[in-house]
């Protein structure tokens, strides 16, 4: 019941947060400059104000089922898993930890790099959290490694970002990690 | 370009061992994710944030690769497990997974992978002969009748969400909205960006978007869900329930001939329409064999092989059929589609009158990496599916993560840009937001992929046309009474094909039609 609640809660939030959105942007479509070539606020005040008709209709037509109190609200065309049958604590649990578990990944590419953060990831979310076997957690962090230093780094040339810790010690990981692929590797 | 020119140099194309190699590469990775429910769309994100790395022939010959097996791989779960793989095997599952529990998974897969490549080559010969005629439609259209068809695309894709339709519309407008962020393509003015924050001023990265919104909450799910896919069964059992029957499977398709060519028919028509998703298709199917076929309605959905026929030789017809528009008009008509446009624009391609006028061999190019890829996986998932059955059995908190860690570096490695990861977490939060809260997600992705195509039209016909010029143009009001029709067509089968029951033999709900809030 309480999560239901929640998830009212939050959708009100969220229609409120789209409703505002399509207002601001026929306000500030509006103020922006017009010239001979035309504005560049036509489009935001076209969608804007597409947007604004179809979010009162939608609105309105929820006033009026509540009214009628018509129960059947139609189906989505969306794909979706099911955790009806999964307490809701351990759905709540659950989702904070994914996303625990992708804001930490971020972080620790912020932090540490992408060549440090993946395998130490892979070791804590694989080992730990999934009580996968050791020979499978090193495999994954071997092959990983390998994709982002040798396949994105010395084949690909993307550029990893410089993390905090690299700036802290003044080294590159792709540099180090990258070197004996480099003598190695014909490109 | 000429058309036979085009064919030479598609075929030509194809046989240089990068692009060969690239092409089997995507179908294998195809066949793993179909296999794994929920994979197959990350799968294909991941590719659009390498692909601007790439040659464009081995960019698009990967993505066709991933793209035919998907719809072929995803029966081996549905039938094994009764999960369907994608949205498009969730009829698979009413016939499939009592086969299995019979003892006759041999039979339902074999007949399955063969109704799947009938079907994929059928939709593959229709998209190669329609590319002349549609290059003569689409050359007499000017922006008034592209504008409309742009907008008619994202409404009608919003409309099919039944009871939910003004939520459909709304998440459409949102989608056109959020791609007016950055700079105005036209006069350079910096729109809804804050001074102080530049990295907004080429807008928001479409692979980061489409990460955050589709791909991010699926895996999520996945994770949340935590259920080992083939839990209850032993890779020894799968191994036993594949192996009988394949020959069986094969004389079925053949005995079966005319259900298939109905069957692909439909999922010619349906696949052109915008909005018709897999799903809706793959019950339509289903619910018509059951009513057209003999003695059908006593046996489907107790283990009938006619059951797995129908949608499956359907649903790889339909996947071929939905690149009509996309590549004829730029207008994509499904999500996945929107993800292929996604793909063209950033190789560089840009799908619509110039790209069959000037580039038509990529349009034969796509055809022919299609049905080479249907024909290889037929042949893969007939001899090795005991291997691809393994990798069902993977547990959901293994793959989860690995899945994350591609996530993340398709996301950054799309730019190079660090504040793409804020980004992707954003987007992660917003589309898991609009799945819980029962939001479709499908139509705000075609909105934003196809919001700067419609700005850039909206523009040229404003300054070109008056508003009465424009709205009484034939081509206009062809393209929105077409639309209005389709619309009227598929809420209707949308509805029909509703009142189908969920994958109800199967031990997991999962990929199905979310029921709106």
């Amino acid at each position: 019941m309480r999560t239901a609640r929640g998830l009212i809660r939050l959708d009100l939030v969220f229609r409120l947060l789209i409703g505002v959105g399509f207002a601001y942007m026929i306000v500030a479509g509006l103020a922006m400059p017009r010239t001979s070539f035309g504005t560049p606020g036509l489009y935001p005040i076209f969608v804007g104000s597409i947007g604004l008709v179809v979010w009162l209709g939608l609105h309105v037509q929820d006033a009026l089922r509540t009214i009628r109190n018509h129960t059947q609200r139609g189906r989505i065309y969306d794909i979706a898993y099911e955790f009806g049958d999964m307490p809701p604590e351990l759905v709540r649990r659950r989702t904070l930890q994914t996303f625990g578990m992708v804001g930490a990944l971020m972080l620790g590419v912020w932090l540490l790099s992408f060549q440090l953060a993946v395998p130490i990831f892979l070791c804590i979310a694989l080992r730990l959290l999934a009580r996968a076997g050791w020979p499978l957690t090193l495999a994954w962090m071997v092959v990983l490694e390998l994709l982002i230093v040798v396949v994105f780094g010395s084949i690909a040339h993307v550029a990893w970002p410089r993390s905090v810790l690299e700036n802290a010690l003044g080294v590159s990981f792709q540099t180090i990690l990258g070197a004996p692929f480099r003598r190695v590797l014909p490109f | 370009m000429d058309f036979l020119h085009a064919i030479r140099l598609a075929l030509s194309e194809i046989a240089s061992p990068t692009v060969l190699s690239a092409i089997l590469g995507g179908t294998a990775i195809g066949l793993i994710s179909g296999a794994l429910p929920g994979v197959a769309l990350p799968g294909l994100v991941v590719l659009l944030g390498v692909a601007s790395t790439m040659p464009v022939p081995v960019a698009l010959g990967l993505a066709m690769g991933m793209a035919a097996p998907v719809h072929s791989s995803d029966s081996l779960p549905a039938v094994m497990l009764g999960v369907p793989g994608t949205v498009a095997a969730q009829a698979t599952i009413m016939d499939g997974y009592p086969l299995a529990r019979k003892g006759k998974a041999g039979l339902a897969l074999s007949a399955g992978y063969f109704a799947s490549l009938i079907g994929a080559l059928t939709g593959i010969v229709i998209l190669v002969a329609i590319m002349p005629v549609a290059r003569v439609v689409v050359n007499v259209f000017a922006a008034p009748e592209f504008l409309v068809m742009g907008l008619m695309g994202v409404a009608v894709v919003a409309v099919v969400s039944s009871g939910a339709m003004l939520k459909g519309l709304v998440a459409g407008a949102v989608g056109l909205g959020i791609a007016a962020i950055g700079i105005d393509p036209n006069l350079g003015y910096p729109r809804f960006v804050p001074a102080s924050v530049p990295y907004l001023y080429n807008g928001l990265d479409l692979v980061t978007v489409i990460i955050g919104i589709f791909a991010l909450p699926e895996v999520m799910g996945l994770f949340i869900e935590n259920r080992s896919v083939a839990r209850g069964l032993t890779s020894d059992a799968v191994w036993r329930n594949i192996n009988e029957g394949r020959r069986e499977g094969m004389r079925a398709v053949l005995h079966n001939k005319f259900l298939i060519f109905r069957s692909v028919a439909l999922g010619v028509i349906g696949g052109i329409m915008p909005g018709l998703g897999q799903s809706v298709l793959d019950w339509l199917v289903y619910a018509f064999a059951r009513s057209t076929e003999k003695g059908a309605n006593r046996t489907f959905g107790t283990g009938d092989i006619r059951g797995v026929i129908a949608p499956e030789s359907a649903n790889n017809a339909t996947n071929a059929a939905q690149l009509i528009p996309t590549l004829a008009l730029g207008i994509p008509v499904h999500a996945f589609q929107a993800l292929y446009l996604s793909l063209f624009i950033i190789v560089g391609l840009q799908p619509g009158p110039r790209l069959l006028n000037d580039h038509l061999d990529v349009v034969m190019f796509i055809a022919f990496s299609l049905a080479l890829s249907s024909v290889v996986t037929t042949a893969v998932l007939l001899f090795m599916s005991r291997f691809v059955a393994r990798i069902a059995l993977v547990r959901a908190s293994v793959l989860a993560p690995l899945v994350f860690v591609f996530l993340v570096l398709a996301a950054y490695t799309s730019k190079n840009n660090l504040l793409d990861l804020p980004l992707l977490a954003l987007a992660g939060l917003v589309g898991w937001h609009m799945k819980r809260l029962g939001w479709p997600r499908p139509p705000l992705i075609i909105g934003f992929v196809v919001g700067p195509i419609l700005e850039r039209y909206l523009n040229i016909a404003l300054n070109t046309y008056t508003l009465t010029d424009m709205l009484t143009r034939p081509g206009v009001l062809l393209i929105v009474a077409s639309a209005v029709v389709i619309a009227v067509y598929a809420s209707r089968l949308t509805r029909a094909s509703a009142e189908q029951p969920l994958a109800a033999t199967g031990p997991v709900m999962a990929g199905q039609v979310q029921e709106a809030v």
